[in-house]
């Protein structure tokens, strides 16, 4: 059986985590969930995720900071998704700088959401 | 005799304008001030009566002046003496308006009969301009402050309901998946509803997040006529509308966003749209114009529909942050609009009549080479 793709959630708002979390694992995937940036690092290190869906706005370490650094981690070779309730061309464009590989809004369709951790699993 | 001359030469060295009138309201002395102001010669004013229709006078309201507000009727009507009374002058031939301070002063018989009735004015147009500066300045000043606090406001909407609709949302989602093998088909019915319901939400939320973001322009330069039609040939247009393009060819270029433009002209057009609900004739024109003021010439585009037309109470207030004529606007579309437009270095204004229709005219400075 193939082994189920694995997907770091990193959200300060638990009923972020907890809804995003069951909607992952019904459509089969394998989730490890982070409240802040710098637990969030530690979780990316430890649990080697697939992909990563960072949130923008968070505690002790903002979402770009933590993206940036996911993506230099050794060993490690996730796509991040980063997601916001400020879908903004600015937050776009600096989400781009520190290397995520899609920028998502909050409110967004699962079935969007969903579309482009495919796609990114994909590319793997 | 000698009193007369004297009298007279008196009257003509004041540098308030002075007229007297007749019981009749003729005018029977006006000094140079009063020619000057008014605008017109001696021969032209003595003997002409307060009816006439070559006085013109404005109300500090800066609506025309009903002939019974003319100051020497009121003081003809009451007998009473009239103190500081702002009016307007139209002169023949002059676009500009002279503002005056007006005193009127019955002079009356032993009888109480009205012999004459003095009229003296000043010159306050500068004053009144300084008025209005002043007064555009503080409109200025608080239409900054709503933008300020719509813009505070758009951030909380942005943080504190768009994350919970994101879990509203998902969580229905979830519960979509989960029921999707047999469920009762009213339910499905609801939950569609209720999805369907927060994307709603969800795009007024955006809206209100856009009209806050203050974006960076992207400009490239363009044909005016170009634009226009790109954006014709692919916005919906409902059956009962007619797209009338005039389309002026040869245009100087101006440099703007494209697609904030597009998106500032799909706003004004959807506008025009809902304002012809039984339908009607949208005209798009596209044309040069000179400015008035330091002679810059401006690419003109305008959108005249055959709509309902809009008050003219409610054509002051357009342009201001959350008033809005439609039942279910939010007030804030032709705000952004005139936001996107002044990071151009454009302008927008409406002219509308009740019945008949609205003009919005886009101006945008002709780009230079």
């Amino acid at each position: 059986m193939a082994k189920n793709s694995k997907i770091l959630v990193v959200d300060d708002d638990a009923d972020t985590l907890t809804v995003l979390t069951d909607l992952l694992i019904e459509h089969g995937y394998d989730v490890v969930t982070a409240a802040n940036g710098v637990e969030g690092l530690k979780k990316a290190k430890k649990e080697k995720p697939d992909l990563a869906l960072v949130d923008t706005r968070l505690p002790k370490m903002d979402g770009y900071e933590v993206c940036r650094q996911i993506k230099e981690m050794k060993g490690l070779d996730a796509g991040v998704i980063m997601f916001t309730a400020y879908g903004d061309a600015v937050n776009i464009e600096k989400a781009r700088e520190v290397g995520a590989d899609d920028f998502l809004a909050k409110t967004e369709d699962f079935a969007n959401m969903h579309r482009a951790i495919k796609k990114l699993l994909g590319r793997r | 005799m000698a009193k007369a001359v004297f009298n007279r030469s008196l009257i003509h060295r004041i540098q308030a304008a002075v007229v007297v009138h007749d019981a009749d309201t003729k005018v029977i002395v006006c000094n140079s001030k009063a020619q000057e102001l008014l605008g017109l010669t001696e021969e032209q004013m003595l003997g002409k009566a307060a009816m006439n229709p070559d006085w013109k006078f404005l109300g500090a309201d800066g609506e025309r002046l009903s002939l019974e507000k003319y100051p020497v009727n009121q003081a003809v009507f009451t007998q009473q003496p009239l103190r500081d009374f702002t009016i307007g002058i139209f002169r023949p031939n002059k676009s500009d308006v002279v503002w005056v301070l007006v005193n009127a002063d019955p002079v009356l018989d032993d009888k109480g009969k009205i012999q004459q009735v003095i009229v003296t004015f000043m010159d306050i147009t500068d004053l009144k301009q300084a008025e209005e500066a002043l007064r555009e300045s503080e409109e200025k000043l608080v239409r900054a402050e709503k933008l300020a606090i719509l813009g505070k406001l758009a951030g909380v909407l942005g943080h504190e309901i768009k994350a919970p609709l994101g879990v509203i949302k998902h969580s229905l989602e979830f519960l979509k998946v989960r029921l999707d093998q047999d469920v009762d088909a009213k339910i499905g019915e609801h939950l569609n509803l209720m999805h369907a319901k927060l994307n709603t939400m969800d795009k007024t939320i955006d809206d209100v997040l856009d009209f806050a973001r203050t974006k960076k322009l992207e400009l490239m330069t363009v044909d005016p006529g170009n634009l226009v039609e790109y954006l014709l040939r692919d916005i919906p247009i409902p059956a009962n509308i007619r797209i009338v393009p005039d389309l002026g060819r040869n245009l100087p270029c101006i440099a703007v966003d494209e697609r904030q433009i597009q998106q500032v002209f799909r706003n004004i057009i959807a506008n025009a749209i809902d304002a012809m609900i039984d339908g009607g004739t949208l005209t798009v024109s596209t044309g040069k114009q000179l400015s008035d003021n330091a002679g810059h010439e401006f690419v003109t585009i305008s959108f005249r529909d055959t709509g309902e037309g809009i008050s003219p109470d409610h054509v002051k207030k357009i342009f201001e942050p959350l008033f809005s004529t439609k039942v279910k606007g939010t007030g804030l579309g032709l705000v952004a609009c005139e936001n996107v437009i002044h990071a151009h270095g454009g302008s927008i204004e409406v002219s509308s009549e009740l019945g008949k229709g609205s003009t919005f005219i886009v101006k945008f400075p002709i780009k230079e080479n």
